[in-house]
């Protein structure tokens, strides 16, 4: 059966469509009704991944029957001001079709999962309703035919993912990894958005076609001058490196483990992790324009590579463990990026997340596991399978030990240099503030100290400095 | 078209006063705000009847009710509309509505209410002016409630220090303005003109180059002032964390300023503003920055959504600085887009207040438990008012990035930082106040906390639909100031201001 260019393109366009109705569904009943049930709830989500997963199917298989390598899907433009004009289009390729195809598996079958995984959790809607939210996200992000709305997509993924990671809200840890990781998204976002601008700026477009070329991934072309290329090469490696956890950054990604085992599997072992990387190789032909970006790429490829292979060896829990694990696997998809090897990448992509995700659905059950083996091997010790350290000398070996058990320490350097800082400054601006408003109301701020914070005590509180 | 409008933009703006007068006579308070809440509704009903004749009617600006003119200063009482002003006019009701409805009974008596109607017929009068004497008078007048409100507060000490804060503001916000008015008017009071001070005689009379620029300096301290662009903003977070519960409309004070700017400042002295574009735009953005870092420093959620907003005018300031189409119309949706859920997470965070007593973060956490609804409205305002995908803000704050980057790639860093800083600043309040455990000691009395009453869900859940549906579907808003945006801009001469001319796409080839 051959369908339309049309009829695709709006099946196509369904596919984040789903999961964004029952979200909004879900939520509006929530805030203004009360919670459903489980089993509703669950009908409710599964129902539109299923949907979306059925539509990505159809697509998928219309287009490897046609031999279709691209169809691009304008939905129309969504508002305007001045000579500039948001546009929703959607971009189907080989690159954002198998996207689409590993996001939807993966977000259904996660779904499933999560259904007796999470029965009798109180945060049970809760987290369906978030499911939903990642899943319009990320296929938004993969199917985005500009870098605009690829934008949109990629704030959704964020924010659910610090939101999750929160999800035991009651304790005090995870809600701190959840903001630690907002912030480190967030920050890094920076990167993402200059890129927009100053893909508007110099390709004149936000429309990926329009700025890099008709030809299909990865054999794009763009009309570029060197230096303008880096640029844009590096704002997107700055994003990349936030979202995929890469070195500097990486220190959000075990402490991301906190949540449920599901969203871990699905956020950090699967999708959210490799989302950096789909923009890296959708941004394909801007790096091959730049050197310079491209050595970037490898070298924090490798430096994460190396850290992340590092400190596993010695976590004491199978979920950091594997968290590690993963950042050694992105870190080594990046160095592939930037060498050119964009097939490679994705392959190795699609195949490390599905493996990964399995891994940490297991986790869990990871001790009985290695108890059972235990039982079965009859006591004899199993081969080691970490050995490569042992090649450094002694005394380097103890030193990178104690390193690697603190984990080299990023989340302490991020505080002192980056967070301390700041609130330091904030506090400090604050402080001069408080005085200039008592002179200007003609308070000698002194004399009165003692009454002031008997009498207004709950607004005087200094910045502690814990976030 | 006249006789439609004659009676109804005049009663739009006499109401609320006259609420407000009605008010004197009930004294039983559960009547009062009954009364109240009617007369808000009342005028929102109005204020879109006003919007339905206008886009029935399409031209850009009018003059649609004269009532004479005040023989000695020569003031024309003219009233009008145009599409910067139909939509503040809809934003000052919807808000005041908003405010009457959900503000904590014990905040709310007769006197408050009362000062908040009037606020509100003051601020659509300003709106409504089409006379630069006329402004001035409700330029002042939108402050006098809150500040007798006030001083009839201000017994203790530290309330005290409020009433000067906002003596000084109100003074050093109001006179450079009256200099101005003065300067601009000079001449046509020595020729003797018959409306002196009348926007479009003003705008096709021009002003000396000479002059511009001093004119200029005075317009912009005055909207400065008011906007709470940063060396000016002390007085906004000090009056959110002490002020009473009425001058909470202040929030709209934002968008008064920008009003000022946008319907005053930018056509009548296009040299001037062009020649002080680079300076402002560093002022604005520099504010920004500044109050995105303060916000990220404070404890307390009241002074915290103040210095959010001081960020946010900076941004504004920016954005009317550059003068494109793009950055001009990101502005102008901006204060509209950060009024809305800010006002709301402000109502949010005094109802938090009236329950728990106190807004300290270092002292609530894990509220979530007993309140989850207040929980999920603090989180959707929020994220409105800063610019999450989905949200009229982000269109807001798309434009802007758009606008001022797309001219000035250099200047990116301050405004994307800002922004990034903007959104982790909110998360990290909410998570310390409603996530996780309460702090120790503190949770017998957190046990007690109640969820938000129907009538304040019911607000805050409409302020919130209004910033999502607006951001789903920002076009109708956008094209209501699309002529404004041209003019302004100057792809059409001022002159065109005021005349018939369909305000759509069809405006831009020129």
């Amino acid at each position: 059966m051959l369908l339309s260019d049309v009829l695709v393109g709006w099946i196509a366009t369904t596919v984040p469509f789903w999961p964004l109705m029952a979200f909004v569904g879900l939520g509006v009943v929530m805030l203004v009704h009360r919670t459903p049930g489980e089993r509703t709830v669950a009908w409710c989500v599964q129902g539109a991944l299923g949907l979306s997963l059925l539509a990505s199917v159809v697509t998928i298989i219309s287009m490897l029957v046609r031999h279709q390598d691209m169809l691009v899907v304008d939905v129309g433009p969504w508002f305007s001001a001045g000579s500039y004009t948001f546009e929703v289009s959607f971009l189907l390729d080989r690159l954002s079709v198998t996207m689409m195809g590993l996001a939807s598996v993966i977000t259904q079958l996660i779904g499933r999962f999560s259904v007796n995984y999470l029965h009798r959790e109180p945060g049970f809607a809760r987290f369906f309703l978030l499911l939903a939210l990642f899943a319009t996200g990320m296929l938004l992000l993969v199917e985005a035919g500009s870098i605009d709305l690829l934008f949109i997509g990629w704030e959704m993924v964020g924010l659910t993912s610090a939101m999750l990671i929160a999800f035991f809200q009651e304790r005090t840890t995870p809600v701190r990894s959840g903001l630690k990781a907002f912030t480190i998204y967030r920050l890094c976002d920076v990167g993402l958005l200059l890129a927009v601008v100053l893909m508007h700026h110099w390709l004149g477009s936000a429309e990926w076609v329009e700025a890099l070329g008709m030809r299909p991934w990865p054999g794009q072309e763009v009309s570029l001058a060197v230096v303008p290329a880096t640029v844009l090469g590096l704002c997107l490696l700055l994003a990349a490196m936030g979202k995929s956890a890469q070195f500097p950054f990486s220190s959000w990604l075990p402490r991301a483990m906190e949540g449920p085992t599901p969203s871990s599997a699905l956020f950090y072992g699967a999708l959210s992790v490799h989302a950096g990387l789909y923009l890296l190789l959708r941004a394909a032909p801007l790096l091959d324009r730049s050197p310079v970006a491209s050595m970037a790429l490898v070298g924090v490829g490798l430096l994460t590579a190396l850290h992340a292979t590092l400190v596993w060896r010695v976590q004491t829990d199978v979920k950091s463990a594997l968290a590690y694990a993963v950042l050694t696997q992105v870190g080594l998809m990046f160095v592939e990026v930037g060498l050119g090897w964009y097939r490679l990448a994705l392959v190795h992509l699609v195949a490390h997340a599905s493996l990964r995700c399995l891994q940490l659905l297991r986790a869990p059950s990871a001790l009985r596991e290695v108890q059972a083996r235990h039982a079965a091997s009859q006591g004899a010790r199993p081969p080691r399978v970490a050995v490569a350290h042992h090649v450094l000398p002694g005394s380097l070996e103890r030193r990178f030990y104690r390193l690697a058990l603190e984990r080299f320490a990023l989340d302490v350097l991020h505080e002192q240099w980056a967070l301390r800082p700041l609130l330091w400054v904030g506090t400090w601006i604050d402080r001069a503030e408080r005085l200039w408003v008592g002179a200007l109301s003609g308070w000698a701020p002194r004399e009165v100290e003692p009454e002031s914070r008997l009498v207004s005590k709950p607004s005087r509180g200094e910045s502690t400095g814990a976030v | 078209m006249s006789v439609d409008f004659l009676p109804l933009l005049s009663v739009l703006v006499v109401l609320p006063a006259s609420g407000a007068a009605l008010l004197t006579r009930v004294h039983e308070p559960g009547r009062a705000r009954r009364v109240a809440l009617g007369v808000a509704a009342l005028t929102l009903v109005l204020a879109l009847g006003v919007l339905a004749l206008f886009q029935s009617g399409g031209p850009g600006a009018r003059e649609l009710a004269s009532w004479g003119r005040v023989p000695l200063l020569g003031l024309s009482l003219r009233l009008g509309v145009n599409g910067v002003s139909v939509v503040s006019i809809l934003l000052a009701t919807l808000l005041s509505l908003g405010l009457v409805a959900a503000g904590p009974r014990q905040a709310l008596d007769r006197a408050t209410l009362g000062a908040l109607l009037l606020t509100e017929s003051a601020t659509l009068g300003f709106f409504c002016a089409q006379d630069l004497g006329l402004m001035v008078v409700f330029w002042v007048a939108m402050l006098l409630p809150a500040k007798v409100l006030i001083s009839r507060h201000a017994r203790a000490r530290p309330e005290d220090r409020v009433l000067r804060t906002f003596r000084t503001y109100l003074l050093a916000g109001s006179l450079p303005l009256v200099a101005a008015v003065v300067l601009l008017g000079l001449p046509g009071w020595q020729s003797g003109a018959e409306v002196p001070l009348g926007l479009s005689e003003l705008f096709e009379r021009g002003v000396l180059a000479p002059q511009q620029t001093a004119i200029l300096a005075l317009l912009l301290l005055a909207a400065a002032f008011r906007m709470a662009v940063v060396p000016f903003h002390s007085w906004l977070p000090v009056l959110m964390a002490r002020g009473p519960f009425g001058v909470g409309l202040l929030l709209v004070n934002v968008h008064t300023g920008l009003y000022l700017l946008v319907r005053v400042a930018m056509p009548l002295l296009p040299e001037a503003w062009a020649a002080a574009g680079p300076l402002l735009e560093g002022v604005g953005l520099f504010g920004a920055f500044y109050g995105a870092v303060l916000a990220l420093a404070q404890v307390d959620l009241r002074r915290t959504v103040g210095f959010l907003l001081v960020s946010q005018s900076g941004l504004m300031l920016a954005g009317l600085a550059e003068r494109n189409a793009e950055s001009v119309s990101g502005a102008l949706l901006q204060s509209v887009a950060a009024a809305i859920p800010l006002t709301g997470l402000m109502m949010v965070v005094r109802a938090l207040e009236a329950r728990t007593g106190t807004t300290d973060m270092t002292r609530l956490g894990g509220l979530v438990r007993r309140s989850p609804r207040m929980a999920a409205l603090f989180f959707l305002l929020g994220g409105a008012g800063l610019g999450f995908p989905g949200t009229l803000s982000f269109v807001g704050e798309d434009l802007l990035l758009h606008g001022i980057l797309g001219a000035h790639p250099l200047v990116a860093l301050p405004l994307l930082l800002t922004t990034a800083i903007n959104g982790i600043t909110f998360l990290r309040a909410f998570m310390r106040t409603f996530l996780g455990a309460p702090v120790h000691g503190q949770s017998l009395m957190l046990e007690a906390v109640e969820d938000l009453l129907p009538r304040e869900r019911l607000t805050a859940l409409s302020l919130c639909a209004l910033a999502f549906l607006g951001g789903f579907l920002p076009g109708p808003m956008l094209r209501l100031r699309e002529h404004e945006v041209s003019v302004l801009v100057g792809h059409e001469s001022p002159s065109a201001h005021g005349d018939a001319g369909s305000h759509g796409a069809a405006d831009l080839p020129h």
